[in-house]
C-alpha cells in the first residue's frame, strides 16, 4: 500500500472517529477540568494536525514542488 | 472609560500598520489584489487563519457552549480543524497553482475558463459577492455590540440614549473608516500585515481572559466542578445527526472569495505546509479557552456571594462580556473587547468584493487593455468605498434577520463546494452541469432559507440534519447527473486543466 493511500485511510478513520457517540452522555471531567468529550476532541484535533504534517512530508504534489523550485541558471 | 481608551489605542495601531505597509505597496493591481503573490508561510498562515475566524470564535463559542453545552467544541472547532485544511489542500493549493500559471485573481476567472463560459461569471458574481455582504454586516453589527457592551456608562452626558455607551452607529462608522483607510492605501498587503497583528491579539486575549477568569473562580478545577454537568455532555443539547452534519459548515471556507484571494498571495506551494499543520493547533488555542469560559459560566458565582455571574435567562451573546467584566478588571475588559474586534476582520471581504467587481465585471466587459493598471486599482478602491457605504447603511435594518442571515451565508458557500471539487478533479463535468448546479443550489438554498422563516428559526433542521446537507447534496447530484447527460468538455479545455503529470512525491 502506498504512503498516499495510508494517509488517506488515516484521515477517513479520523473522520469516522469524530462521532464519539459513546461519550455523548458522560459528564466525567478529565484532570478535573475538561469534559471527557472535549478532551477527546482536543486529542483528535492534535491527530489531525499530525495527519497534515504527514501530508506535507510524504504526499505533497510533485508538480507543485517542481513549480517552487528556482528556474535553472542559464549556462555561463 | 478605560475599555474605550484601549479600543482607541487598538484602532490607532491598525492605522499605523496600514501606514507602514503602504510604504511597501508597489502600486499595481497585482500588489493591490494579491500582494504580488509574495507572502511567506508564516504570514500566509496568520492571514488565512485570521480571515477564516470571525467574532463567533470568541463571543459565539462562549454563548453556544453556555446554551447548548461543550459539544460546541466538537461540532465547530474540531470539525473545522480537519475540514479547513482539507479545503486548503484540495481546493486552495490547486487553485493557487492554476492562478499562478494562468493569472487568475478571482474564482470567477477560473470558472469562466474551466467551463468556457463568459455567462457563468455573470450568474456566479451576484451569488458570490451577494453572500459576502451580509457576512460583512454581521461583522459590523458584532463590533457595534461589543464596543457598546464594554463602554456602558463611560460617556453618560455624550451618549445619554445608550446609557453612556458608545452607540453602535458610531462604532460601526469608525471601524468602517479605519478598515477602509488601510485597505484603500495598501490593499492585500496592508490587510495581511493587519491580519497578523489581529490574529495575535484575538488568540492572546482569549487566553488572557481564560487565565484570569480561572484564577478568580479558584482555578480551572474549581471552575469546572461548579459548572452545570448537563452542559458537559451532548445528550439533551444536540442530536447526533445534527452534530455529524456540522462537518459541512466549514466547507464554506473552500468557496469564500476572500479566502480564495488569500490563497493567491502565497509565494510558493510549500507555504501551504505550515498553514495545514498550524491551523488545527490554532483552532485549539483560539476555541478551547472560550468554550471553557462558556462552560464555567453555567455555574459561576460572583466571588463571596450567591449571585450568578450570568443572570438566569440572560442573553447568551453577553456571556463572555459578563464573565470578563464581573470576574476581571476594566483593563482586561478593554483588552478582550479589542480581541473580539481583532477577530472581526472585514478587510479581506472588502478587497475581495472590489477585486471581483474590477476583474469579473469591468475588465471582463471592457477588455484588459481598456484601462491602465493604476486606473484599475482606483476602480477597485471606488467600488470598495461604495460597498463600505452600502453595508454601513444596511446595518440600520432590523438586526435579528441580518444575524440569522450570517449563518445562512456559510450554508450557501458550502453548497457550491461539489461544483468546485468537480471542476478541479473531474474531467467529465460539463458547462450545462455548472449552470444547473449554480441555479439548483441557489433555489434549494433560498427555499430552505424561506422555510426557516428567513433565518428566524435558528434550530431549523431537515430530517434532523443541518440545511447545508440538503443544499450540498442537491449541488452534488445536479453536477453528477447533468454532466452524464450532456456533451463532455472539449479536448483543449481538458489539456489545459488536466495536463498529464506525476501526481505526488
Amino acid at each position: 500500500m502506498s504512503k498516499r493511500t495510508l494517509i488517506a485511510a488515516y484521515f477517513v478513520l479520523l473522520f469516522a472517529l469524530h462521532q464519539d457517540s459513546w461519550w455523548r452522555g458522560d459528564a466525567t471531567l478529565v484532570l478535573g477540568v475538561l469534559p471527557v468529550s472535549v478532551a477527546y476532541h482536543v486529542g483528535w484535533t492534535l491527530l489531525v494536525a499530525f495527519g497534515w504534517w504527514l501530508v506535507g512530508r510524504f504526499c505533497w504534489p510533485r508538480n507543485l514542488a517542481a513549480e517552487d523550485a528556482p528556474p535553472p541558471r542559464p549556462p555561463q | 472609560m478605560i475599555p474605550a481608551i484601549i479600543i482607541g489605542v487598538y484602532l490607532l495601531v491598525l492605522v499605523g500598520l496600514g501606514l507602514v505597509s503602504s510604504r511597501y505597496f508597489r502600486g499595481g493591481t497585482a500588489d493591490y489584489f494579491v500582494a504580488s503573490r509574495s507572502l511567506g508561510p508564516f504570514v500566509l498562515f496568520m492571514t488565512v487563519f485570521g480571515t477564516a475566524m470571525t467574532a463567533f470564535a470568541m463571543v459565539g463559542s462562549t454563548a453556544e457552549t453556555f446554551e447548548y453545552g461543550v459539544g460546541t467544541f466538537g461540532k465547530l472547532a474540531s470539525w473545522s480543524a480537519l475540514i479547513h485544511p482539507a479545503c486548503f489542500f484540495l481546493i486552495g493549493l490547486p487553485l493557487w497553482s492554476l492562478g499562478k500559471r494562468y493569472g487568475y485573481v478571482t474564482q470567477i476567472e477560473y470558472f469562466r475558463d474551466r467551463f468556457d463560459s463568459s455567462g457563468l461569471g455573470y450568474v456566479l458574481f451576484p451569488i458570490l459577492a451577494g453572500l459576502l455582504v451580509p457576512y460583512v454586516i454581521v461583522g459590523l453589527l458584532g463590533v457595534g455590540s461589543v464596543v457598546g457592551g464594554v463602554t456602558g456608562g463611560a460617556f453618560p452626558e455624550l451618549f445619554a440614549g445608550t446609557r453612556g455607551a458608545i452607540p453602535p452607529w458610531l462604532t460601526m462608522a469608525i471601524i468602517s473608516a479605519v478598515v477602509l483607510f488601510y485597505v484603500f492605501i495598501g490593499g492585500a498587503r496592508s490587510a495581511a500585515l493587519v491580519n497578523v497583528f489581529q490574529t495575535v491579539v484575538f488568540v492572546g486575549m482569549g487566553l488572557l481572559a481564560f487565565w484570569l477568569i480561572a484564577d478568580t473562580l479558584g482555578g480551572p478545577v474549581a471552575a469546572s466542578a461548579a459548572a452545570n454537568p448537563a452542559k458537559a455532555v451532548r445528550a439533551g443539547n444536540i442530536g447526533e445527526a445534527e452534530f455529524f452534519t456540522y462537518w459541512m459548515i466549514p466547507l464554506s471556507v473552500g468557496v469564500f472569495p476572500h479566502v480564495f484571494q488569500n490563497f493567491l498571495t502565497a509565494r510558493s506551494a510549500s507555504s501551504f505546509k505550515l498553514l495545514l499543520v498550524m491551523h488545527p493547533l490554532a483552532m485549539i488555542l483560539a476555541w478551547l479557552p472560550c468554550v471553557l469560559i462558556g462552560f464555567w459560566a453555567t455555574g459561576a458565582l460572583i466571588p463571596g456571594t450567591d449571585i450568578p455571574v450570568v443572570p438566569l435567562g440572560g442573553n447568551a451573546n453577553a456571556v463572555l462580556g459578563l464573565m470578563v467584566a464581573k470576574l476581571t478588571s476594566p483593563i482586561v475588559s478593554g483588552l478582550v473587547a479589542a480581541g473580539v474586534l481583532a477577530a472581526i476582520s472585514l478587510d479581506a471581504q472588502f478587497i475581495a468584493i472590489g477585486t471581483m467587481f474590477t476583474r469579473d465585471i469591468v475588465v471582463h466587459h471592457f477588455g484588459a487593455n481598456r484601462f491602465s493598471d493604476r486606473t484599475l486599482v482606483n476602480i477597485a478602491r471606488g467600488f470598495i468605498v461604495a460597498m463600505v457605504l452600502l453595508t454601513y447603511a444596511l446595518t440600520f435594518l432590523e438586526p435579528r434577520q441580518i444575524f440569522a442571515l450570517g449563518t445562512w451565508c456559510f450554508t450557501g458557500y458550502a453548497g457550491l463546494v461539489p461544483l468546485l471539487l468537480a471542476a478541479l478533479y473531474w474531467k467529465r463535468v460539463t458547462k450545462p452541469a455548472a449552470y444547473a448546479a449554480v441555479i439548483v443550489t441557489a433555489i434549494v438554498w433560498f427555499s430552505l432559507f424561506a422555510a426557516s422563516n428567513y433565518g428566524a428559526d435558528r434550530k431549523f433542521l431537515v430530517g434532523g440534519m443541518l440545511p447545508v446537507a440538503t443544499v450540498f447534496a442537491s449541488c452534488a447530484i445536479t453536477v453528477f447527473v447533468v454532466s452524464l447527460f450532456t456533451s463532455p468538455p472539449p479536448a483543449s479545455t481538458l489539456a489545459k486543466f488536466f495536463p498529464s503529470r506525476p501526481s505526488s512525491a
